[in-house]
């Protein structure tokens, strides 16, 4: 018996270990001679072709229409054929990005790289705004929280940095853009930075610095943000402009909502739901599937949410979510985050929806229907 | 050992090559002034100058100004103790442009920013071609003054059958020798890896095999810069100083050991490094400490010679012979300070070979307080006593204000007190070397500011006293003509007459065919398993 149990805990500890495995591995791009060169003899012309798809986005030459969506044009080569191979290869996480690169070769992505490296930068009138806090940070860092000065990897005013490797240039991006993604490098949801370089920089930024540095690098004025946004990366933060991706895996409201018998009072709004399923695309669908099938984390429909949560207080399914989600940085997503994410699993497990919203309060007490 | 009263046939030559030493010593110096200024934090931060710094600071102190003083001051050693000319002089004055273009060279890409790859080179961080060609050019320029001083040996044996080459000849021998076998590595590295990679030929580089590379030139260099001062305190300081050299042969043993203990040990420097296993470490270890013999001979030596002066000048007791020395003459001055701070540098160096200690100063500034200390305060205080010495015998004219000279040496040796030895404490509180200011551990580094403030005095009385040395040179070729007796001192007799050595302590070719198998084993493999274990070569770095 007692080699039975130390077997299933062996057994369940290497499947656990796994799942951490798949979710926090780092990029698969190495700067090695192989892979600098491949990304080097990209095709433009190709890569022009390619680009057709991506031109309501990001422009037809690279520069993107919306402040929401990121500039392409003038980037650093190396790093935009990253980006693209780390959202195929699942390490940055985006809904719509995902959808758009499940095509791609690695020949695609180097093509494309290079079109854009071709480009003209935009955000042409966008000479950085010499605010002095901005600029010492930019010039300095802080050595006092252990900051390094963004010049030395980005390179002076942002121009980027050839002599090393992959370092985007950040002078006219977008300024929402950079901070978003300052933001989403804070909270740990992107996670595709060599050496966690940018996460550590970006935990030890208040939104206030964050903003600074969006204001000098875009040439625009971009104000702080008052609480770290539910959800971030590359996704846009106002949410509404964003048009879900062809295949995005968000459930669209008009989804009609099994009604569960009995149990009275409803537990969310359909809204709620709605915006629960969009962060659900975006931060857990990775893993545990688009249809909450399961995939590299357990499955969240059905049998094994009903046998894990069902009759048992909500408190259950609160700590299990907002104290151990996401996987690669657990706890990270703020109170209402998670309680969103939450609405839309039970709306897709039949948990009817009511008239208030789905709380960490009242609701903790409440025991889920069974099943 | 015959008195040689001719002057000097090559005093211009030797006169090029010292004034380029000293002119780029003084610039060198003034960038040492900012850099302690820069680590204390005074000026603020900017990386990229401190870099530019360090890197113009390390290559003129550790390349140009030791290539320049010692090919230049061993022509006038190889012609005095020879009492010939030097051979081959157009090929002399050859290589002595060619140096030069290579200083220009390298010094102009460092100033232009495109070289702060400090002294130590490391790859994958690059510098502009430029950079290694005008080291390159450096190098090759000094294997004139090899093929010089040996085939002078070469001559004098061939012309003086049964006769000891001279000792101070057979130490200079012994330099070109070390230098020699020293260079291999660096130059390999340069040629082989550097220069292709700055060229685009190749597109990346085996970074552990260019450590390694370094590390076989990296130690021994410094024999190199030093043996020019042993032999200015074996065969040039008890003469000075009134008295007899302890034991020629004793000399002559421990510049054969410098030779064959000396080269085969760099991978001390390699120590933390992951591609050499232990048992090489240990055995290179071992060699390090191997050195600690020759060392120890000529500390003794030397102290005994400087004793027996002491004595036939009246001093009596334990120590009281000591005050009897002359103290008032910068040669023999700088000849006691120079074996004082070899006793300093020598400890820190102890500490440095030994691994386990090793591990706690890796990497930090106490390295480089070690070698200013060696290098600053033992070699370079030799030649400044060298140059005191030579330039009446050079110029033909006496030293201008030698009281002044007194002082010049003092300075330098109290400033290198200040500066180093502060120097080593913050290295033992764990400030880092190479690293341009320190505003990422305030908290630590504020423990660090009240020395590294102390070692701004330290640094500016070098600069004085650097500046001091060169007013002091350019003055004496204005004073009266220099006296006959100061024109006729020969190098030091020994004590008891010098038996008729056997042929190997009379020659190099035994000691450098147990050289090559000493490093054959020592760096055979080590060097040969980049080729056999499948390597990740490494892309280059500050390209643009």
């Amino acid at each position: 018996m007692k080699l039975l149990c130390t077997f299933a805990t062996l057994v369940v500890a290497t499947a656990l270990t796994g799942v951490a495995h798949a979710q926090t591995r780092p990029s698969q791009v190495a700067w090695d001679l192989k892979t600098v060169n491949f990304i080097k003899s990209g095709q433009a012309e190709r890569g022009k072709t390619l680009h057709a798809a991506c031109v309501d986005c990001h422009g037809a030459t690279g520069v993107s229409p919306s402040p929401d969506f990121p500039d392409l044009a003038g980037q650093d080569p190396l790093y935009t054929y990253k980006q693209l191979h780390d959202y195929k290869s699942g390490v940055r996480v985006n809904a719509i990005m995902q959808g758009y690169v499940a095509g791609l070769s690695e020949r695609d992505m180097a093509d494309l790289a290079q079109f854009y490296a071709r480009q003209k930068r935009g955000g042409g009138n966008a000479t950085p705004v010499p605010d002095a806090a901005a600029m010492t940070l930019v010039k300095l860092g802080d050595g006092g929280r252990m900051l390094v000065a963004c010049v030395y990897c980005h390179g002076v005013g942002g121009g980027g940095n050839p002599g090393m490797y992959g370092m985007p240039a950040l002078e006219g991006q977008k300024g929402a853009y950079l901070q978003q993604t300052l933001h989403a490098f804070a909270s740990g949801e992107r996670h595709n930075d060599v050496y966690r370089a940018m996460r550590d920089v970006a935990r030890r930024l208040s939104p206030t610095e964050i903003a600074w540095l969006a204001s000098y690098y875009s040439g625009t004025t971009v104000a702080p943000l008052a609480a770290k946004p539910a959800s971030v990366g590359s996704a846009p933060a106002s949410a509404p402009a964003v048009a879900p991706a062809p295949d995005a895996a968000a459930p669209s409201a008009s989804e009609p909502v099994a009604s569960a018998a009995g149990s009275g009072a409803g537990w969310y709004t359909p809204v709620q739901a709605e915006r629960g399923g969009k962060l659900y695309a975006a931060q857990c669908a990775m893993c545990h599937g688009a249809a909450l099938g399961g995939g590299m984390g357990p499955a969240l429909a059905g049998r094994s949410f009903w046998t894990q949560w069902g009759g048992k207080p909500f408190a259950v399914a609160w700590k299990e979510v907002h104290a151990k989600m996401p996987m690669q940085a657990p706890g990270s997503d703020a109170a209402p985050v998670s309680i969103d994410i939450l609405a839309f699993l039970l709306s897709r497990n039949g948990v009817p929806a009511g008239s208030a919203e789905l709380n960490d309060r009242a609701d903790l007490a409440r025991a889920l229907p069974a099943r | 050992m015959t008195t040689n009263i001719a002057p000097a046939p090559s005093g211009r030559l030797v006169l090029a090559h010292v004034w380029v030493a000293f002119l780029l010593f003084g610039v060198a110096l003034l960038l040492g002034v900012y850099q302690v200024l820069a680590r204390d934090g005074v000026l603020g931060s900017h990386a990229a100058s401190y870099y530019a710094s360090t890197t113009l600071h390390g290559v003129v102190m550790g390349y140009a100004l030791t290539i320049f003083f010692i090919t230049g001051i061993g022509y006038a050693i190889s012609e005095r103790a020879l009492g010939t000319r030097v051979w081959a002089p157009g090929l002399a004055w050859l290589c002595f442009w060619v140096m030069l273009a290579g200083t220009v060279l390298a010094a102009l890409s460092i100033l232009a920013g495109k070289a702060s790859v400090l002294y130590t080179f490391y790859p994958p961080q690059m510098a502009h071609w430029s950079f290694y060609v005008g080291a390159a050019l450096l190098v090759a320029g000094s294997i004139g003054w090899i093929v010089i001083t040996l085939v002078m040996s070469a001559q004098w044996k061939g012309a003086h059958r049964g006769q000891n080459l001279p000792l101070a000849q057979f130490g200079m021998s012994i330099c070109a020798l070390v230098w020699a076998w020293t260079m291999v590595g660096v130059v390999l590295e340069v040629l082989l890896q550097l220069i292709p990679l700055a060229f685009g030929l190749t597109q990346s580089i085996d970074v552990n095999l260019a450590r390694a590379l370094f590390a076989w030139t990296l130690h021994p260099i410094v024999y190199f810069w030093l043996i020019p001062t042993y032999v200015f305190l074996y065969t040039i300081v008890p003469e000075e100083a009134g008295g007899y050299l302890f034991s020629d042969e004793m000399a002559r043993v421990a510049f054969v050991m410098l030779l064959i203990f000396g080269l085969p040990i760099g991978m001390h420097h390699l120590y933390m490094d992951p591609p050499h296993s232990a048992g090489f470490k240990l055995l290179q270890g071992i060699g390090t400490f191997l050195v600690v013999i020759p060392t120890m001979l000529t500390g003794f030596t030397v102290w005994a010679s400087l004793e027996i002066s002491g004595r036939l000048r009246g001093g009596t007791g334990l120590f009281g012979w000591m005050r009897r020395l002359k103290w008032d003459d910068p040669v023999v001055l700088a000849g006691v300070m120079a074996l004082f701070m070899l006793i300093l540098g020598g400890f820190g160096g102890l500490v440095n070979a030994a691994y386990a200690q090793n591990a706690m100063v890796h990497n930090t500034q106490w390295v480089t307080a070690h070698f200013h200390y060696i290098f600053g305060g033992v070699a370079v205080t030799g030649y400044f006593g060298l140059a005191y010495y030579f330039w009446p015998r050079l110029t033909g004219r006496a030293l201008w204000a030698p009281k002044l000279a007194l002082a010049q040496i003092w300075l330098w040796i109290i400033g290198m007190n200040i500066l180093s030895l502060p120097w080593h404490y913050v290295g033992l509180l764990g400030m880092p070397r190479r690293i341009a200011y320190y505003a990422y551990a305030p908290e630590i580094a504020a423990q660090w500011l009240p020395w590294t403030g102390i070692m701004i005095i330290g640094g500016v009385l070098l600069c004085l006293s650097g500046w001091l040395l060169l007013l002091i040179l350019f003055l004496s070729g204005r004073t009266l003509p220099a006296s006959s007796a100061t024109m006729a001192g020969g190098f030091a007799r020994p004590y008891e007459a010098t038996a008729v050595l056997p042929r190997s302590l009379n020659g190099f070719a035994l000691w450098n065919w147990l050289l090559l198998a000493l490093m054959a084993m020592a760096w055979g493999y080590p060097i040969v398993q980049f080729f056999l274990v499948k390597q990740y070569p490494a892309l280059p770095w500050g390209f643009s």
